[in-house]
């Protein structure tokens, strides 16, 4: 039996007891609490070397922890990330997402539980498989966009290794 | 034999429609409810927060590809019947207050070919107010229709249970 992924990931979304929001300037994202592995200050971040990360040539950092290095993501409100973290962003959410843990800078982080928020479909006009918005639940009149560590890096991943090229070379490589 | 309606006029920009006044519920100034979703069509970009619901936004300019910078201060709670899901809702972004007019069968007119096409998949007929040619629209061929993946030829990601 095939199950959309959307469904799928609802139903985390229904079962989990506890969640965190991650708030951004523009945006607010939510997931569920399994999914973040720790907090770090946005003071410990240090400058991003694509020499030595060339994978993460995206980020906006890396912090040093103990496992190695974790890219920093910053995001705008369309999703794409920032090549620097804004001042008002105080702190880290280190996303559980092994091998490929990273984290992703906020204005601010904090806990809600299950009865605290509403989960919602995403309208069916709005849908679009390749989002990494799988849930939107509502606290306290606002919106709030559920995601995964994993559906999020996915879509970090795919803007990194985005491969541009003109659609005549495209055409040139699918021959050859 | 109805030969008259009420019906609202919803502007947006230089796009303007009908909507039968049996589907306008609210008409609300936009306000902090509004939040936008990232990564979604342009003509549907947003949702509003209404009655513990989550209502899609969309835009009838950006719907027939006629963006406009003319900001949208209000939105229209539309409310209509789908055979399988009951009672739907959808919000219409809108430029200025809609206007509650009467419409008689003697104003239905044939569009201009190119106005028909663009208006052909949300159309239900044509009437012709202030010299100009305005669709009635059906809200639920506007809010049903995914044209993000239509266009950018998607399909549903799918996974074995």
């Amino acid at each position: 039996m095939i199950t959309p992924m959307r469904e799928w990931t609802a139903n985390h979304f229904e079962r989990a007891d506890r969640f965190v929001v991650l708030q951004m300037e523009a945006i607010t994202l939510i997931v569920m609490q399994a999914e973040v592995v720790a907090l770090e200050p946005v003071l410990d971040v240090q400058v991003m070397n694509t020499q030595a990360l060339p994978n993460y040539a995206n980020a906006s950092g890396f912090l040093p922890l103990t496992a190695g290095a974790c890219p920093v993501y910053t995001l705008d409100e369309n999703l794409n990330t920032l090549d620097q973290i804004p001042p008002t962003y105080r702190i880290c959410a280190v996303m559980r997402n092994r091998p490929n843990d990273y984290a992703l800078s906020c204005v601010a982080v904090h806990l809600l539980s299950r009865n605290e928020v509403s989960l919602h479909a995403t309208p069916r006009s709005m849908l679009n498989a390749r989002s990494p918005i799988l849930q939107l639940l509502v606290h306290d009149g606002k919106l709030l966009l559920g995601t995964t560590a994993a559906a999020l890096h996915a879509h970090l991943d795919a803007r990194g290794n985005a491969d541009v090229i003109s659609f005549e070379q495209r055409i040139k490589r699918i021959k050859s | 034999m109805i030969n008259a309606a009420e019906a609202w006029l919803v502007e947006c920009g230089h796009a303007r429609v009908f909507i039968s006044a049996l589907n306008m519920l609210h008409v609300i100034e936009d306000s902090t409810m509004r939040y936008r979703v990232p990564l979604t069509p342009a003509h549907c970009n947003s949702v509003l927060v209404w009655q513990q619901r989550v209502l899609p936004v969309v835009s009838i300019a950006e719907l027939i590809h006629q963006p406009t910078r003319t900001p949208c201060k209000y939105v229209c709670v539309l409310g209509w019947q789908d055979i399988q899901a009951g009672t739907e809702y959808g919000v219409l972004a809108a430029s200025a207050f809609p206007q509650r007019i009467m419409i008689h069968d003697s104003h239905s007119v044939t569009p201009a070919a190119e106005l028909a096409e663009a208006w052909q998949p949300y159309a239900l007929c044509f009437v012709e107010y202030n010299n100009k040619v305005v669709p009635i629209i059906d809200p639920a061929r506007c809010f049903n229709a995914s044209q993000f993946d239509r266009q950018s030829g998607i399909e549903a990601v799918g996974m074995i249970a």
